[in-house]
């Protein structure tokens, strides 16, 4: 039987650190995705990953339920992002290494995949990183929560605390940053 | 042909981004697809959106391919609770394990089980057995023996008393399991002791909670981490063994291109002598 994060959650507070187990193993990835494209640093993002689940364990009492387990995780990992940007005081970093190591570019690739291919595809990754850089905060964040976390305009709003016609034009004008900036390196071909 | 101005009543960017993203009311969907199939900007803008999307879906963090890093009590996930285990035992345990195993395997074709004063003998094969070794270093362990066709799996105990009916090697047997059990048993208990001391109700301090959920979230890590090693390990040596397959191939092209060379220098040179004997006879 598989529990729902709610159920977890309400089994945590009783006492159940198992369900809490679950609940990291089930959500460790996906914050851990979100810290490393918010601020672009593999450590600090594992950080920003162990603190969200400490912070997260610490209230959990105080969790009623008002919005989605998930939704309570992004917030505060973006909360800590924040911080973690301004403290630094600086954009995401983008890690695009000189020397790339063979043994990583070889644990990355995919069954079937050529080294070209391979090689084609990091570009690419890091393409698309350095124009994601270049974003505003609030952009990006709109930008990552719908792309890669699949969120409704709805829940990022309530997420980021702000209208939904906000949410709509930080992606409108995130993307129109994005393709002109990947144009700028030949990724993509624009004609406006 | 379609008019390049769009002239969309409404806020056209959030409505392009809604349609985008199919993120919008069925209502709205039918409207702004009535309007993009007039509209050449609004559909040329949208492709490119969409390529920008597409770009976006390349974008993966450096993150190692995680597996479940906890154990979960469960009775469905046992298996999988096992398996991790497993990768828990020491090498020598899993080597042990294995030789057993192939020892058994290979016997099928040709099993020879004999116990005597040196202890277990299974030979498989068609020879005839090697000779014993007598080193008593070896103790209670298991030894190997090779001859030609013959594998030889030796389990031989400390004190190699006389045989008598209790065939010894069941013994061997089941310390070899005892002890494989009692590391399944401590290796699955260490895993999971942050846990398994936290599903304690008793009140806590919150300094113990963090170093629980801390211990918790290391010790996925360090899995993780050396997961990650094995991979690139594995990956390194299929590399290692194309190049070594291609580097084969290569000097088997060569010699064959050599061998055609030099068959034809000989052709040649027959046909040089031959011409040679000709012209002397003529004269």
């Amino acid at each position: 039987m598989t529990w729902t994060d709610e159920e977890l959650v309400a089994r945590s507070i009783r006492g159940d650190a198992d369900s809490f187990n679950e609940l990291i193993l089930r959500w460790e990835r996906p914050i851990y995705a979100l810290a490393y494209r918010q601020i672009g640093r593999e450590e600090d993002a594992r950080d920003v990953c162990q603190e969200t689940f400490l912070r997260a364990y610490r209230a959990l009492s105080g969790f009623r339920g008002q919005a989605k387990f998930s939704s309570w995780l992004y917030r505060i990992a973006l909360n800590l992002c924040r911080d973690w940007v301004r403290r630094e005081r600086r954009t995401p970093v983008v890690q695009a290494p000189e020397d790339v190591d063979l043994m990583d570019l070889a644990a990355a690739r995919e069954p079937s995949e050529s080294i070209e291919d391979l090689v084609a595809r990091q570009d690419l990754s890091r393409a698309v990183e350095r124009a994601m850089a270049v974003l505003p905060e609030e952009q990006r964040t709109a930008i990552i929560l719908k792309e890669y976390h699949g969120l409704t305009f709805q829940e990022i709003a309530d997420l980021v605390g702000c209208p939904l016609s906000t949410v709509k034009t930080r992606l409108y004008q995130g993307l129109t940053v994005l393709r002109r900036e990947l144009a700028k390196h030949g990724t993509v071909e624009t004609n406006l | 042909m379609t008019d390049t101005r769009c002239g969309y009543k409404g806020d056209r960017d959030e409505a392009l981004i809604a349609y985008l993203y199919d993120d919008i009311a069925p209502i709205d969907r039918s409207s702004f697809e009535a309007h993009v199939a007039a509209c050449g900007q609004c559909r040329a803008e949208l492709d490119e959106l969409r390529g920008v999307r597409a770009h976006l879906s390349r974008w993966t963090p450096p993150l190692p391919e995680r597996r479940p890093s906890t154990v979960d009590p469960r009775p469905s996930t046992a298996k999988s609770r096992l398996a991790h285990s497993w990768r828990e035992i020491p090498a020598w345990a899993q080597v042990a394990a294995a030789m057993l195993v192939l020892g058994i395997s290979a016997g099928v074709a040709n099993l020879n089980v004999h116990y005597d004063r040196d202890g277990l003998t299974v030979r498989t094969g068609w020879s005839k057995p090697a000779v014993a070794s007598n080193d008593p270093s070896v103790g209670r362990d298991f030894s190997r023996a090779e001859s030609a066709g013959e594998a030889q799996l030796k389990l031989r105990p400390t004190n190699a008393g006389p045989a008598n009916d209790h065939a010894p090697w069941r013994d061997d047997l089941a310390a070899l399991e005892r002890q494989l059990r009692r590391e399944l048993r401590s290796s699955a208990v260490s895993m999971p002791t942050a846990a398994a001391r936290a599903a304690s109700t008793s009140p806590m301090s919150n300094d113990e909670m963090i170093r629980r959920v801390r211990d918790l979230i290391a010790a996925s890590e360090r899995r993780q981490q050396s997961e990650l090693a094995l991979r690139v390990a594995s990956v390194a040596r299929d590399v290692n063994a194309a190049r070594a397959g291609d580097l084969a191939r290569i000097e088997q092209t060569l010699g064959m291109l050599q061998t055609s060379t030099g068959a034809e220098l000989m052709k040649q040179r027959q046909q040089m002598v031959n011409y040679l004997t000709q012209v002397s006879l003529r004269r």
